[in-house]
């Protein structure tokens, strides 16, 4: 005789406990909700660079500045509004009037957007810069934008993320906007300066986005020019476990060391781990490497330890000469991973003046 | 009887009501609320605007697609119950919802451009899949205790496969937290497709099994006495249970103990008979799935919650509780 096994009601009549539980597990949900926050939304203790774009530049460095070409081929068509420019991905955009009402959807896209002269109705709400966009309405974080939110401020550009929405998912949902979507990213340093171009055309703030290139071209050359030759930089970030991972010259931070010069021992890693652009990085290798400099990122918002702080700590790195003479800088959150794009130049002065001591 | 009969009727059309208000109010709340008639004008009406846009392109597909979800799920957690005879199955706990992700997830970084149909094709494999690895593995289904063990190890076998995934595949870790977490964030009309090929099997795999499932919980004997093979039964109900989640799992990723509690809702409110059952679990589970997404999407707008969270802190206290209750 096989043995039944009866499949009990769940009887929710009388059993205040079992309701009990049910609540306080939804306003549990809610107290966390309103609560938390991930690390894109909390504050984080960005070190501030200062910003010195300086016009006093050598000839030999204003030769250089003007003999450096367009970043890239144009492939921009010389029209009026309607203007038909290519973003990013490549794919055609056609502005058919001035746009007056510009929603970005990443850090990186807000600080194009005010770079040149405009202004935002819709931002991420993981953005900290600029601080004139920081009352604009909050249109959901960069990696899930509220569609619904968008559509209500009534835009007539949509400025996205050409590395964070890049995906199918993003894409197919772009299709359905009424705006027409302008993908803009800062996967490299050139990235930059395309977008930075292609933007001004967008917007026909074309004097600007020169103005702007200049600036980060001529930044880049005077740092070039006191830069030690041969200096060697990692770049490095750490997971929840504490596992390392340096960054590749197919990250932005490893684009911009390279575009320096600074020889980033990294290059030449493999893809592996899960952030792109950066490989594992065994502290055995990391030994065979010593560079003269190690920059560092820490993700996590404050009052988690800065990854620059607690490299010394650990045994086996105080092998390396830059943990025993202190050559070590924590880069700023924003400029070196979340929000690439316009103050790459600042970024290049902080590297540059820390390989230099 | 007859009383019996029309309290089952009233019971059905509470739950057919509270489904229709569930999608209502999906429909009017968001990052913008808009009253009954707008929502209709939405609907009716292609020259609303940005209204239009808003119900028509985001909330309404997504709106059936959590319907769609919430079905899948409470159908399929309903059958395996009742196949298997333990009511704690649940696809996700016995490791069918899994199975599906880690097929997914495999065609990602295999064809990383693969549109939205080829990849719930290959959801629908894993869950079937998983369904006949649980079949095989746990040999037959006399022990549940057997069953829940196999389908935990089968499980976190498959979770992780798709954490090393992660790990490795840039393509994989960029869906990785929605698929995790169980959402709708970014549900469109090629999400709500499915139910073109939901609805006729759930009403074939309906008409098919229940009263099967029927006669095989009078015991093996009796119901081989009335023509049934247990086998076949319990292995068609089983492959039926990992299509539905598969068609689950391709839309919203991993979400669970919808189906682990949408069965044991549904036959407090329907009673026990399998017909019963499958149709107040479908309509409890879209009630639930239709819930949940609401309130994710509302409750930190303009960002959302994955609605799988939401279901999680539900369902674990309902589990805790049957758990409690079998020991006692």
């Amino acid at each position: 005789m096989i043995k039944e096994y009866e499949l009990k009601s769940l009887s929710l009549k009388g059993n205040s406990l079992f309701l009990g539980v049910i609540s306080a597990g939804i306003g549990l949900t809610l107290i966390l909700s309103g609560c938390g926050s991930d690390s894109s939304d909390s504050d984080t203790a960005v070190e501030k660079a200062a910003v010195a774009a300086t016009q006093q530049v050598a000839n030999a460095t204003a030769t250089a500045a003007t003999a450096t070409s367009s970043p890239t081929e144009s492939t921009v068509t010389d029209a009026y509004y309607p203007k038909t420019v290519e973003d990013l991905l490549d794919r055609e955009v056609t502005i058919v009037a001035p746009p007056d009402r510009i929603v970005a959807l990443s850090p990186s896209a807000l600080e194009y957007l005010y770079a040149l002269g405009g202004v935002a109705v819709g931002r991420p709400s993981s953005a900290r810069y600029p601080e004139a966009a920081m009352s604009v309405e909050s249109v959901g974080t960069s990696y899930a934008p509220n569609f619904e939110s968008i559509l209500g401020l009534n835009p007539d550009l949509i400025i996205a993320d050409s590395i964070i929405q890049a995906q199918p998912r993003f894409l197919e949902q772009f299709k359905g906007l009424p705006a027409p979507v302008f993908l803009a990213g800062a996967g490299s340093y050139s990235d930059v300066l395309t977008a930075l171009e292609r933007l001004g055309v967008v917007l026909n703030r074309n004097d600007e986005a020169q103005a702007e290139i200049t600036r980060i071209q001529t930044s880049m050359e005077a740092a070039k020019s006191v830069l030690p030759p041969g200096a060697s930089a990692i770049v490095l970030i750490a997971d929840r476990d504490n596992t390392f991972y340096a960054a590749k010259n197919t990250s932005f931070v490893g684009d911009v060391m390279d575009n320096l010069g600074v020889v980033n021992p990294a290059s030449d890693l493999p893809d592996a781990g899960p952030f792109p652009g950066f490989s594992t990085a065994s502290i055995e290798i990391l030994l065979s490497w010593n560079p003269d400099f190690i920059f560092t990122i820490t993700p996590a918002p404050a009052p988690a330890p800065r990854l620059s702080t607690l490299l010394p700590s650990i045994p086996p790195m105080r092998g390396l000469s830059a943990v025993q003479s202190g050559s070590i800088l924590e880069l700023p959150l924003e400029i070196a991973l979340q929000a690439p794009g316009p103050r790459v130049d600042q970024l290049v002065k902080l590297i540059v003046e820390s390989l230099a001591q | 009887m007859q009383i019996v009969k029309s309290t089952i009727v009233r019971s059905f059309l509470l739950l057919v009501l509270m489904a229709l208000l569930a999608f209502l109010l999906s429909l009017q709340f968001g990052t913008s609320y808009f009253g009954p008639i707008e929502v209709i004008n939405g609907l009716i009406f292609s020259d609303s605007g940005i209204d239009r846009t808003i119900i028509w392109e985001i909330r309404f597909p997504r709106s059936l697609s959590a319907a769609l979800v919430g079905a899948g799920l409470g159908l399929a957690g309903a059958m395996l119950q009742v196949t298997t005879r333990n009511p704690l199955a649940d696809p996700a706990i016995l490791g069918i919802s899994a199975l599906a992700g880690l097929a997914l997830a495999l065609m990602v970084v295999i064809f990383p451009l693969a549109n939205s149909y080829v990849r719930g094709m290959a959801c629908i494999a894993g869950g079937v899949a998983g369904g006949g690895l649980i079949l095989i593995l746990s040999r037959g289904f006399v022990s549940p205790l057997r069953i829940t063990i196999v389908g935990v190890a089968v499980g976190a076998f498959a979770s992780a496969c798709i954490i090393g995934l992660i790990t490795g595949s840039r393509v994989v870790l960029d869906l990785a937290l929605g698929f995790l977490a169980g959402g709708l964030y970014g549900s469109g009309w090629e999400d709500a497709f499915w139910w073109i090929v939901f609805l006729p099997l759930m009403c074939i795999g309906i008409m098919s099994l229940a009263n099967r499932l029927d006669n095989l919980a009078l015991g093996d004997e009796i119901a081989i006495n009335l023509g049934e093979n247990p086998d076949r039964t319990r292995a068609a109900a089983v492959l039926f249970s990992g299509l539905m989640t598969g068609i689950a799992v391709s839309i919203s990723g991993l979400v669970s103990f919808v189906g682990l509690a949408s069965p044991h809702i549904a036959r407090a409110i329907v009673g026990r008979g399998s017909l019963n059952l499958f149709i107040g679990s479908i309509l409890v589970g879209s009630i639930v799935m239709l819930a949940a997404d609401t309130v994710a999407r509302v409750v930190i707008s303009p960002s959302e919650l994955p609605a799988g969270i939401l279901t999680a802190f539900v369902g674990a206290p309902i589990l805790i509780y049957l758990v409690r209750s079998k020991l006692s």
